[in-house]
């Protein structure tokens, strides 16, 4: 739509912050008990990548963004954003990058520096405390964003593991990136105090993998 | 000021300014077929996009059901407002039918060979056949659904077209538009703090012959937030156009303008709705009066 360019943020955002909320404690009402399958995969994706099982932890990033992008964005958001199906392309786009990397890169890596370390244990605590975000926020308890299923944890895991597992593959991180922006400004619109935490995550992702490179060219 | 004609139900406007009736609902005339519709309408951005949670659907329709109740008649909504036209569509099933409805919705798509594609699917989620007034989204391809729309009031499928801009944006486009094609209907955002269109498209559609609808007549929210945490106080001089409270205020201020025909407020709240309907009674500001209202805000 050519005519979206002429919006500001907030004309783009057709609900309000009550019925965002709402809608992820519908959506995890509806795929409860699934958090702790997704906090597994969530566990495993660490071990392996303090493990240099790069190919295992490509799989599992694909699957939780596919998950995300066809049953987050095609449900409960597609109802509410005349965008979402279209986002959830872009997702099932990024699970396709990972499953390519998976598909071609068998080998086993050198296992991770202490950098790396620091990296893998941030998204161990992203895991865990990101559901917790809610709470800060003063959102409904059963609102919290879960890794796997939605699109903030799971973008979060995602970029802090990027300059670590995948160094060098910058194609892996247009979409991750796109969705910072897109997330950081439409919670900022609503008012979601905790919007900002994605962005600075994103931030500090990218910025250590700028320097990686630069260290390493 | 005007003064009222003592007419009981919904009172017809007669010139270019609305006549009144004390307990009845003011109504303005569409000038194209000298129809009234009462000068409070409702939006639905955002406020009637709850997506399936039914609690909110139920919390809407009793928003609706007061809109109704207190003679409200004119609706809009967009494919742009998510699930707002099922919500609607929802209300309309648990309440029956409402006699005094005028339903009006939009097309948004830059495939200009959708037309009547979209428009059925927004029908189906109205549970509707035929719609009042069916508008061009923010002149998407206006040329092309214009073409299409006229040829569905010709088939019966809607009563009046017309087109639509918020925001302030592409006013110069929408004025050609309004000088060179027939429209029934256009909307448009106007507001103590948004007056640009008095400087050319109110005019023009007055010259025109074309009814105008107001959108954003709280800034969002945020005018009406502005006013009601502000230092002044809703002045006493009010009651000569009965206004009483701010949003009264505020909407008597936008429909007494001449080439006005409705204000489309939207609501997520009961009390509210109650609040935005009571502009819909009493008297209008004149001129003179209208005056006074902005020297008082600015």
């Amino acid at each position: 739509m050519s005519d979206l360019f002429t919006y500001e943020v907030e004309h783009l955002i057709p609900f309000s912050r009550e019925v965002y909320e709402r809608m992820f404690v519908h959506f995890n009402e509806a795929w409860f008990p699934l958090h702790g399958l997704a906090l597994l995969v969530g566990a495993i994706l660490l071990w392996r990548a303090q493990s240099g099982r790069q190919w295992v932890v490509a799989a599992l990033l694909a699957a939780a963004w596919l998950f995300t992008g066809v049953v987050f964005f095609g449900g409960p958001l597609a109802e509410l954003l005349w965008a979402s199906p279209w986002i959830g392309g872009a997702f099932a786009v990024q699970a396709a990058l990972f499953g390519v990397v998976a598909w071609r890169v068998r080998q086993r890596e050198p296992g991770p520096n202490v950098h790396d370390r620091i990296a893998i244990g941030t998204g161990a605590l992203v895991l865990v405390a990101w559901p917790v975000l809610a709470l800060a926020s003063g959102r409904p308890w059963f609102s919290g964003e879960m890794f796997g299923l939605t699109p903030d944890p799971t973008v979060a895991v995602t970029l802090l593991l990027l300059p670590s597992v995948e160094p060098g593959r910058w194609w892996l991180w247009p979409i991750p990136l796109a969705w910072c922006v897109v997330s950081g400004a439409m919670g900022w619109t609503l008012g979601i105090g905790a919007s900002l935490v994605l962005p600075a995550v994103a931030v500090l992702a990218l910025g250590v993998a700028i320097a990686r490179s630069l260290r390493t060219s | 000021m005007i003064g009222g004609l003592g007419a009981t139900a919904a009172t017809l406007a007669l010139g270019p300014l609305p006549a009144i009736a004390q307990g009845g609902v003011l109504a303005k005339r569409i000038p194209s077929s000298k129809e009234a519709v009462p000068v409070i309408g409702m939006g639905t951005w955002q406020t009637f996009n709850v997506g399936a949670d039914e609690a909110m659907r139920d919390a809407r329709t009793h928003v609706l059901k007061t809109f109704f109740d207190l003679g409200g008649g004119l609706i809009d909504s967009s494919p742009m407002y998510g699930s707002a036209q099922d919500v609607i569509g929802y209300g309309l099933k648990k309440l029956g039918a409402q006699p005094t409805m005028f339903s009006a919705d939009k097309i948004w798509t830059s495939e200009g060979d959708k037309t009547q594609t979209q428009f059925r699917e927004i029908a189906g989620k109205w549970g509707v056949q035929k719609f009042d007034l069916m508008q061009i989204h923010n002149l998407v391809a206006w040329r092309e659904h214009l073409a299409a729309l006229r040829e569905m009031k010709a088939d019966g499928k809607v009563r009046y077209i017309g087109i639509t801009t918020s925001h302030g944006r592409r006013h110069s486009d929408l004025e050609q538009i309004m000088k060179t094609e027939a429209l029934d209907f256009v909307q448009l955002t106007y507001n103590l703090e948004d007056r640009e269109v008095e400087k050319r498209l109110l005019p023009v559609a007055q010259e025109r012959g074309i009814a105008v609808i107001v959108n954003r007549p709280f800034q969002g929210g945020r005018l009406i937030d502005r006013v009601q945490q502000g230092s002044k106080k809703l002045p006493a001089w009010a009651e000569e156009f009965d206004a009483h409270n701010w949003p009264q205020f505020l909407l008597k201020w936008i429909v007494s303008h001449p080439a006005v025909t409705c204000a489309i407020p939207a609501t997520t709240q009961v009390e509210h709705m109650r609040e935005n309907m009571g502009a819909c009674r009493g008297a209008l500001a004149d001129e003179k009066m209208r005056a006074r209202m902005v020297a008082y805000l600015s």
